[in-house]
């Protein structure tokens, strides 16, 4: 992956065309242009056969007009001159009537006002159909040979960014990104395993699908045990879902200053082995350079030694606090407000295998399955466990289990750390990229059982 | 623009594709927020594109572009060919695709009040005055009100012939309040959480929510909410208002039944179903209280169509009747799979996603009994309403729902209020311990905004029309 600077042509173009004219009308003080494009590709797949294969380029062309605290803002898919044309008197007409926004200050400015970035890997710059089915098909012949059934989907994703506003800021970026995942099924048992990359010489499909198969071999038809308190043993990947939902539940610095927030800053609120920042240039997870206003993400410690430390901010939040932004705006309007995409866990010393073998009795959750908050403030959620549950007992996984339902404080989980492994795997949930390791948990509260 | 989906179907057609179908859709969408009170952003967007499907034999390959010049279009088509080419070349298994009849049609939706000709100074007013009234008490931490208005314009066209146009309207608005005391969160919205109601109708839906006259009462609720006690735990009879049973109905009967699920082919995401295809005709799923249908012909449903986007027509049939098991939701891919025709089911979120199998309005149809009755018939109870959180699993078994309002039934009577009340179940279980349907005076038609399926992901709008119900034996409240 290479690092040069990149200027993606039509999109600078677009940008300096759009604020041009904006500028020409002279109806507001302040503009700013947000254009994306993106090619995906995505290939699914189920039961070893290759079934919805769906190609799309689409285009988002968002524009923030302002005169004084008013605020207009409309958007197209659409990037030809009149297009551009009929999106600026859309938004400069909302403008207009809108009433003011009182706390509104200005767009955001910063000393790095100009920038062009490429995190794109070549070999996923084109488009070979052919190439990823006959990838899919060594995963499929392989699955037959161990009579395993494997299913799932893979994605090829082109995306170029570009943002700019009128106090000179200018950011471009193009990114390729390849991800996907992988269930694999046998006599009733399941796994699971996902990724994602910028390049695709950094994924093996085969090594995934063994990944994803590797403890299909523990014997037994999964069993219900009782709801109740367990010690587990989090994959990354389930690791991943319950840091991803801590990080939307809290660390927005809107949700704070709307005191929907668990966080309390310098309070103590986990336990001391959890250590969590943010941060978008950080070459080992998906960097990420700057954020949807154009401005640069700063590394931002949320949780140091168990201590809440710091929420994130756009500008808008920011100015509220006559604080800068750290780069962590969302595309405008966001009613969520600016959110970490960009998470670490840091990492322990001892292997995964080490945090099972120290168990005597407990539960390995691979996967975490439809996760919703039920309190905010408390870090409450519920979901489900899949593809991959299994009986911890004397150190071992014995046999697999049915599918178990949790309600569970997050942060209630997090203060009973026994243990994190030490290799990070790369995954995204939900909302953010989470280079994450498994984990061991005291205690984890279930409260049912997925059986008829 | 028609021309350019002719385009794209003379060049499938000259590249000697078995099939082919071409969808160019064109949305226009406005957003209004009022947050405390105060206007938080107004929105305007414009999408369109064209998404064309391909087949060779059964071998299907889509492709998508939002850049409408005649060149692109004719290389997506040609993707979407050379994509199908190369499943046939994997040698991977086709599904057995049977193309709809050709068909011609229109459909438009009905409303009295263009909502994109109401003033945008008339909208912020609304919700900022309906804001501002539930605002006035110091507990309560954040009001947000929105509006959504959406149209969007379908052509459809495809190699046999068919010609489909269709114009769909769509008008919805959510008022909903927070308020803290003691680290206690509370949450109450009207008419519903996570997007409110919305219909196939203009302005005149909204005049209807009458937001000025619901916010004394959310006011009202909010405050009992934060004073109430947490709902006790324990297994109890509940009854369960119209909005939490249209998720009841979309989450355990309208999701399970997707024929694409049974098939495995949403594996990779949403996962399977317990039902399995033959327990048609002789699996029990509900008490014989419950009929539940799937209908696209509801008037101001967000599912309802007159053709679905294979060029299926719309219909109207029981999955579920005298609570066996009758019927599924399916497309021209899924439907030959059991030697049936698609039941018309086949919804794409856009012009950049392919049809798959989705809800059209699923709906609970009513009994005789009134909501009064229903509730003086427990004497020892909970009445829930209103979806605060919910989760179910892969296999759409155990599913677990918070709502924002819950209130004790004692002696035939609605008593004291509670708050985090949540219920958990077994989808079948459940459903045969329905002891009561409410009639249609209970019934309401809810159009859902976030359906959320698909890999890429796609969120369907749909409908569902349900009365309330009541259930025997059902586990309320957080477990210890």
């Amino acid at each position: 992956m290479k690092k040069n600077p990149f200027r993606p042509p039509s999109l600078t173009q677009a940008l300096e065309e759009t604020l041009e004219e904006v500028r020409s009308q002279k109806k507001s003080n302040q503009a700013e242009v947000l254009i994306i494009k993106r090619t995906i590709f995505v290939n699914r797949f189920s039961e070893n056969q290759l079934t919805q294969s769906t190609w799309e380029e689409n285009s988002h062309l968002g524009l923030r007009v302002i005169k004084g605290k008013k605020i207009g803002f409309a958007s197209s898919n659409q990037l030809s001159k009149k297009a551009i044309h009929q999106t600026i008197e859309k938004s400069l007409s909302i403008m207009e009537m809108a009433p003011p926004l009182d706390d509104f200050v200005s767009l955001p400015k910063e000393k790095n006002l100009k920038g062009n970035f490429c995190f794109s890997d070549p070999a996923l710059l084109e488009f070979k159909p052919a190439l990823l089915s006959s990838l899919l098909n060594k995963v499929f012949e392989a699955a037959e040979r161990e009579k395993i059934k494997v299913s799932g989907s893979i994605t090829q994703e082109i995306t170029e960014l570009g943002v700019a506003n009128t106090l000179g800021i200018q950011k471009t970026a193009v990114f390729t990104e390849f991800y996907g995942n992988l269930i694999t099924e046998k006599n009733g048992n399941s796994g699971f395993e996902s990724f994602t990359t910028r390049q695709i010489n950094q994924v093996d499909l085969l090594k995934i699908y063994h990944q994803a198969s590797q403890r299909l071999e523990i014997e037994g038809v999964p069993q219900a045990v009782s709801p109740g308190e367990y010690e587990v043993v989090l994959s990354p990947e389930a690791t991943a879902e319950l840091i991803d939902f801590l990080s939307y539940l809290g660390f927005s610095a809107l949700a704070l200053q709307e005191g929907r927030s668990f966080v309390k800053l310098g309070e103590k609120m986990v336990s001391s082995l959890i250590t969590l920042w943010d941060d978008g240039n950080n070459p080992n997870g998906m960097p990420f350079p700057f954020d949807f206003e154009g401005i640069t993400r700063q590394k931002v410690n949320l949780i140091e030694k168990g201590v809440v430390r710091g929420v994130v901010y756009d500008s808008y939040t920011a100015y509220r606090e006559k604080k800068q932004s750290t780069g962590h705006a969302l595309p405008y309007p966001s009613s969520t407000g600016p959110l970490p995409l960009n998470l670490f866990l840091k990492p322990g010393t001892v292997k995964e295998e080490d945090l099972i073998s120290s168990t005597k009795k407990g539960i390995y959750i691979n996967r975490f399955f439809y996760v919703n908050p039920m309190d905010p403030l408390k870090t409450i959620i519920t979901g489900l466990t899949r593809d991959g549950t299994y009986l911890i007992e004397k150190g071992k996984l014995t046999r697999p289990l049915k599918n178990l339902r949790f309600t569970q404080s997050i942060l209630e989980a997090l203060s009973c750390v026994e243990g994190i492994a030490q290799e990070v795997k790369i995954k995204k949930p939900l909302v953010a990229y989470c280079a994450v390791p498994a984990i061991k948990l005291k205690k984890f509260k279930f409260t049912g059982v997925s059986e008829i | 623009m028609k021309e350019l989906l002719y385009l794209a179907l003379d060049e499938l057609s000259f590249l000697k594709a078995s099939y082919g179908e071409a969808r160019l859709v064109e949305i226009e969408e406005e957003s209004i927020k009022v947050k405390n009170g105060v206007l938080e952003s107004i929105t305007s967007s414009q999408t369109k594109g064209i998404g064309i499907r391909a087949f060779i034999e059964n071998y299907s390959g889509f492709a998508g572009t939002a850049n409408l010049s005649p060149k692109k279009v004719k290389e997506a088509a040609r993707l979407a060919l050379a994509i199908a080419q190369a499943k046939k070349t994997a040698g991977t298994k086709a599904l057995p695709f049977q193309p709809p009849e050709k068909k011609s049609g229109n459909f438009k939706t009905n409303f009295v009040i263009d909502p994109f000709e109401v003033s945008l100074n008339q909208k912020v007013n609304l919700l900022t005055q309906a804001s501002r009234l539930i605002q006035k008490n110091k507990l309560v931490k954040l009001v947000q009100a929105s509006l959504k208005f959406s149209r969007t314009k379908k052509t459809f066209l495809n190699l046999l012939g068919s010609e489909i146009n269709q114009t769909f309207l769509v008008s919805g608005g959510e008022i909903f309040c927070l308020a803290i005391k003691n680290n206690e969160m509370q949450k109450r919205s009207y008419p519903a959480a996570h997007g409110g109601n919305n219909r196939q109708a203009g302005y005149e839906f909204i005049e209807e929510l009458d937001f000025l006259g619901e916010a004394e009462r959310l006011n009202e609720e909010i405050m009992a909410l934060l004073k109430a006690p947490d709902c006790p735990a324990k297994e109890t009879t509940v009854v369960i208002g119209s909005n939490q049973m249209a998720l009841q109905v979309h989450e355990s009967v309208g999701h399970p039944l997707e024929l694409d699920r049974l098939f495995s082919l949403e594996v990779s995401l949403a996962g399977r179903s317990f039902v399995k295809p033959e327990m048609v005709g002789n699996f029990q799923y509900a008490s014989p209280l419950v009929n539940i249908e799937a209908s696209a012909l509801v008037p101001g449903g967000l599912g309802t169509f007159a053709y679905d986007d294979e060029g299926t027509p719309g219909q109207r049939y029981l999955l579920i009747e005298e609570g066996w098991l009758k019927d599924f939701l399916s497309s021209c891919e899924t439907a030959p799979l059991l030697n049936l025709s698609s039941r018309g089911a086949a919804r794409a979120e856009s012009w950049n996603r392919i049809p798959i199998v989705r809800m059209t309005n699923i709906n609970l149809l009513p009994g005789e009994k009134s909501f009064e009755e229903i509730i003086s018939e427990v004497k020892d109870g909970i009445y829930l309403e209103t979806n605060r959180s919910w989760s179910i699993d892969d296999q759409r078994i155990n599913f677990q729902f918070g709502v924002e309002w819950a209130q004790e039934i004692k002696k035939g009577k609605l008593g004291k209020v509670f708050k985090n009340a949540s219920y958990t179940g077994i989808t079948p279980l459940f459903w045969k311990n329905c002891t009561a349907v409410g009639n249609k005076n209970s019934s309401i038609l809810w159009g859902l905004l976030n359906c959320g399926k698909g890999d890429p992901m796609q969120i369907m709008m749909v409908g569902h029309q349900t009365p309330v119900a009541r259930f025997e034996k059902v586990e309320i409240g957080k477990r210890k």
